[in-house]
């Protein structure tokens, strides 16, 4: 009987140590595998982030479309179901009913890209078997505004292109989870006792894009390629100081929400993506190069050899398509020799032109936040022969990108410093708060202060008297160079065949803006200053009048202007075409339009310029839908008009005024610029307050 | 000699009850899902039916409490032909369930006769133990004549077939005849000369070898043999130290589809945790050593074989049972006592567990109070476990 006791004693005490051993040590594995049996999670998407330029204006959002699925094997009445479908969808009834006739099919899409509004329908119906999923979508505001820069999503709404693919990871956030507990046979219901875990939405990216400089370098460059008929075009606009870029254009470009309608290759950027050789532009290399070594001072006189230098009797000339005897440097610089360019770069050597060119960014990635980005090619001097150093000298025999040029100048108008191009200026969380900032860069200073102001005086010579003059604008300075590169066709330099380019920046004397237009292979005119040109001045004549900043200091345009009866013209810049009629009447200049649509997207003279009475104030129009954010409107600047004025002005943004005091405006919350739903309260102060007639 | 004190045993009276009470609970748990699949949405349909069984398990104990044991004395012999008789039924007319022949209808309820032929057996085993004392060493007359009972009962159970039970049947009456001093010369002889004959019967199905060669083969292999093991120890481990709480198991959602029969103790350990399955084992545990207790106590042979047998059935089923659920052993398809959704079962075994607390009522001494006293020198039932 002992015996008996003892086995059986030893029996529990085995099951008690395997009990041990299952729930105590081996508990945490198991209870992973219990979980993965019974527990199945739905992922929920975070909303992707949004895509601003640096005034916040929304270039990409999202859209939530519906996808309608039904079971058909489960469904028990699916003529009655059908029914409903087809005239929720507005559908005809047999259309929707034939999904439902394979009835050994668990799964039939009835309907993809089911908008908002009509899924809105099918609220508080549900039928068991049938299913309406959400995915979200990308939607490009402006089309195809800066499409290339922006890029797209591919359909699981991850970045396949520019930005979006670029900064996929900070846009996508982090998934959320709804747990549902499963039986062993599949079917679920929702675990009440598992908390939901909300989605982390993703990052909103602020550019350094200013829409506004973007729509004007697109279209500006479109027309030039138009009118010059070049293959393509590429525009980079600058801010020297810090390096961020304003605008980043390519013609021709895509539309990112009509992507089937374009060819793969137009989504290109192709100012980071696709090198060209300089020409001309590449002369600042063994310009400043010498300037900065002290090997010359700006009077100093060069023999140009006549226009042809025979710089090796084997070897073909050196030619200038305008030949000169001698020149200085200053002339050589705006003039663009060629010979003075080889002379100065084989009496700095091979080493120093090297070192010069490297520090000014070329060869290296610039290591803007932009997918696809090339070094250029640069190669060593152990690598040079004879000729390369005389063709480097003026841009031939490397490949560069238009972004390494626009840096290299723009460290010629930043006092000789370089500064690393940069398109991303913020990151927003979900409540607009900046929790990652990009700030200015400095790489390297390239040449002196000293050495770079005498570059910039070459350079306002080259547009007042130099090759670029058809860039000049009247009562701003504005330096830059031009540069024509023959391409190279079935590898031998064509002379049919063209890259015409022009760099420059303004104003002069404290530069804000660089602007580098590119023109390949443009079939009328190949100079880089008759084409280019033209074109940086028509983007330059925009953004001097679009912006208060470059109107108030040297206020150039308007001088002419001024007289007895001038006024400051207001702002009407994204008014209804009928209000701003009679905002610039009250004030007592005409309205004149150019294009088509409702909205004031522009005028000239700017806001806040002098000008003359009765004068014409010229408006270009545009289409609401192409100017809309959605459902945010731009809260207008209207601190200094009457408030009646600015309370028609507010109301014709879809905002809703509310005025205090009288008088002229004083203040107004929000702030102008700021981005508020439609109907949003402004309330407007003005000077003159009487407390007691406040009735809000 | 034979004295009645009226004491019962309320160890194993209160460990009895709290297991039935704690059976209702779980198998409620456990057989929800199950019951609302198998039912047509009836959710309480097995838990109905097995609170109705828990009643009449109580009722048992108390009739079996309550009758005189050395009434068996005249009826058991045909109490076992009335098992032996059921058995031989239920391989004609018996109800097919998973391949085997197991259940029988008797008007309104179906039973195992397997079960009632255990307790049967058990009973006459002890009857003939107690009146063969005398001349037990014998072998003709001694021992044979319970042989030819045993293989009677076991040959039947494992033509249903039911290999698990027929083997454990034989096991526990080995035990009692090992208590009931048969020449432990026989009782190894006998089972040298059964082995072979038992391997055969082992190997001669496949499901059974499969089930077998599962076990000690890859245990994370879930082949049909050991995927309610593999699901049982899931469950418990899920349930960890303390358990996910009364009626969060996860493992009832059709996982375990035997989770409110043979597998409620991996229910037991998921929903209350290690705590819980430790608590279970003790229960059975002090059912066991008070079980043998009352043996060493009882007034007369009858008694201490009749205590030994019920005590040993009892617990070997548990242990057995336990130990499938961990994986210590291949699946048997034996019940946990008391605790398993069983139908006829849960009354047989309480009426069974009433019959060893009716045998504690008669004892040489009263526990606690004089046994120091009159408990002769040597070793103590009393130091073992107390």
């Amino acid at each position: 009987m002992y015996m008996l006791i003892t086995i059986f004693l030893t029996g529990f005490f085995a099951v008690l140590v395997k009990l041990f051993v299952i729930q105590v040590r081996d508990a945490e594995k198991l209870q992973e595998m219990a979980r993965i049996q019974y527990e199945s999670r739905e992922i929920i998407h975070p909303i992707r982030g949004l895509i601003l330029d640096r005034n916040l204006s929304i270039l990409a959002s999202n859209v939530t479309e519906y996808t309608l699925s039904v079971d058909p094997s489960v469904i028990e009445r699916p003529d009655t179901v059908a029914q409903f479908i087809a005239q929720a969808l507005g559908k005809p009834y047999k259309v929707i009913a034939q999904h439902f006739r394979d009835t050994t099919v668990q799964y039939a899409i009835i309907e993809k890209r089911i908008p908002e509004g009509i899924a809105n329908r099918f609220d508080g119906w549900s039928c068991y078997g049938v299913r309406m999923r959400s995915n979200p979508r990308r939607r490009y505001n402006f089309n195809a505004l800066a499409g290339p820069v922006i890029g797209y999503t591919n359909v699981d709404n991850r970045g396949q292109s520019g930005i979006e693919l670029e900064m996929n990871k900070e846009l996508s956030g982090q998934e959320g989870f709804i747990v549902y507990q499963r039986n062993a046979r599949g079917s679920r219901r929702p675990e009440v006792d598992y908390p939901k875990v909300e989605p982390v939405n993703g990052r909103s990216v602020v550019l350094t894009i200013s829409q506004v400089y973007q729509s004007i370098a697109e279209e500006e460059l479109a027309h030039g390629v138009e009118l010059h008929e070049a293959e393509s075009g590429r525009c980079i606009i600058l801010q020297p100081k810090t390096g961020e870029i304003l605008a980043m254009a390519n013609v021709p470009s895509i539309d990112p929400n009509k992507l089937a309608e374009y060819s793969p290759e137009k989504a290109r950027n192709r100012v980071v993506t696709d090198l060209y050789e300089p020409g001309s532009t590449f002369k600042i290399v063994a310009m400043s190069a010498a300037l900065n070594e002290d090997l010359h001072v700006p009077e100093d006189r060069i023999n140009a050899e006549g226009g042809k230098w025979f710089y090796n009797s084997k070897l073909k000339p050196i030619v200038d398509d305008h030949p000169y005897a001698s020149l200085t440097l200053r002339g050589a610089f705006e003039h663009s020799s060629n010979i003075v360019s080889a002379k100065l770069a084989n009496e700095l050597g091979d080493e120093r032109f090297f070192k010069y060119a490297r520090n000014f960014g070329f060869g290296v990635k610039t290591g803007v936040e932009l997918p696809g980005e090339l070094p250029g090619d640069l190669r060593k001097p152990l690598d040079w022969d004879g000729t390369t150093l005389n063709y480097l000298a003026f841009g031939y025999g490397l490949a560069v990108t238009p972004l390494q040029i626009a840096c290299a100048y723009a460290a010629i108008a930043n006092d000789g410093v370089l500064m690393r191009p940069f398109i991303r200026k913020w990151l927003l969380d979900e409540d607009r708060n900046i929790v990652d900032e990009n700030v200015p860069q400095v790489v390297r200073r390239v040449v002196s202060s000293e050495t770079s102001r005498i570059m910039r005086s070459f350079m306002q010579g080259v547009v007042d008297s130099g090759t670029a003059k058809l860039a000049r604008i009247d009562g701003i300075n504005i330096g830059g160079k031009t540069g024509t590169s023959q391409r190279l066709v079935n590898g031998s330099y064509s002379d049919k065949s063209h890259v015409a380019s022009f760099v420059g920046f303004f104003p002069v004397e404290d530069p804000e803006v660089l602007i580098l237009v590119i023109l390949d292979a443009p079939k009328r005119g190949y100079y880089g200053g008759s084409t280019a040109g033209p074109i940086f001045r028509n983007i330059a004549m925009r953004i001097i009048n679009s912006s208060s900043n470059f109107a108030k200091k040297p206020e150039p345009l308007y001088a002419s202007f001024k007289g007895s009866d001038e006024v400051r013209v207001p702002n009407v810049k994204g008014m209804r075409a009928d209000i701003a009629g009679q905002v610039l009447k009250a004030h007592g200049f005409n309205m004149e339009t150019v294009g088509r649509g409702e909205i004031v997207a522009d005028q000239v003279p700017a806001e806040n310029a002098m000008s003359e009475r009765r004068t014409p104030v010229t408006v270009r129009l545009i289409s609401a839908t192409r100017s809309g954010t959605g459902d945010l409107v731009r809260v207008p600047d209207v601190v200094g008009m009457s408030l009646r004025q600015a309370m028609n002005f507010i109301k014709s943004m879809n905002l809703e005024p509310s005025p205090m005091g009288s008088g002229l405006v004083r203040s107004q919350t929000p702030a102008a610029g700021e981005y508020v739903p439609r109907g949003t309260r402004c309330t407007l102060d003005g000077e003159a307050r009487i407390v007691t007639a406040n009735l809000y | 000699m034979k004295q009645r004190t009226g004491h019962i045993d309320l160890y194993v009276f209160l460990s009895v009850l709290a297991l039935m009470l704690f059976s209702v609970g779980v198998v409620y748990s456990a057989s929800v899902s199950i019951s609302g699949m198998r039912h047509d949405g009836d959710y309480n349909y097995l838990f109905r039916n097995h609170s109705i069984r828990v009643i009449m398990g109580v009722g048992a104990l108390f009739v079996g409490m309550f009758v005189d044991y050395h009434l068996y004395r005249h009826i058991s012999k045909y109490l076992l032909i009335i098992g032996l008789i059921l058995l031989g039924y239920t391989l004609v007319g018996g109800t097919v369930v998973k391949g085997a022949q197991r259940w029988v209808s008797l008007g309104p309820i179906s039973f195992q006769p397997s079960e009632f032929a255990k307790f049967a057996l058990v009973m006459h085993l002890a009857v003939l133990l107690a009146a063969k004392q005398k001349y037990i060493n014998d072998f003709r007359d001694g021992f044979m004549p319970l042989l030819v009972w045993i293989i009677a009962v076991v040959g039947l159970v494992f033509l249903q077939p039911n290999f698990s039970t027929g083997s454990i049947i034989l096991a526990i009456s080995f035990m009692v005849l090992f208590v009931g001093r048969i020449r432990i010369k026989h009782l190894v002889g006998v089972a040298i000369a059964g082995i072979p004959v038992v391997l055969v019967y082992a190997v001669s199905a496949t499901y059974r070898w499969n089930r077998i060669m599962a076990h000690f083969t890859d245990a994370g292999a879930a082949t049909a043999g050991n995927y309610q093991v593999e699901q049982a120890v899931i469950g418990l481990g899920n349930g960890g130290l303390f358990g996910v709480g009364m009626g969060m198991s996860k493992q009832r959602e059709l996982f375990l589809p035997e989770s409110y029969t043979d597998f409620i103790f991996a229910i037991v350990g998921e929903e209350y945790g290690f705590i819980g399955g430790v608590l279970i084992m003790a229960l059975f545990a002090i059912i066991m050593v008070r079980g043998m207790k009352i043996a060493k106590r009882a007034t007369d042979d009858l008694g201490r074989y009749l205590a030994v047998g019920i005590t040993c059935t009892i617990t070997v089923y548990a242990i057995i049972n336990a130990m499938v659920t961990t994986g210590l052993l291949p699946t048997t398809g034996l019940p946990m006592p008391l605790l398993s959704y069983g139908g006829t079962t849960i009354i047989f075994t309480a009426y069974a567990l009433g019959i060893l607390i009716n045998i504690s009522m008669y004892t040489r001494i009263r526990p606690r109070e004089i046994v120091h006293q009159e408990e002769p020198a040597g070793p103590r039932v009393g130091d073992l476990y107390q």
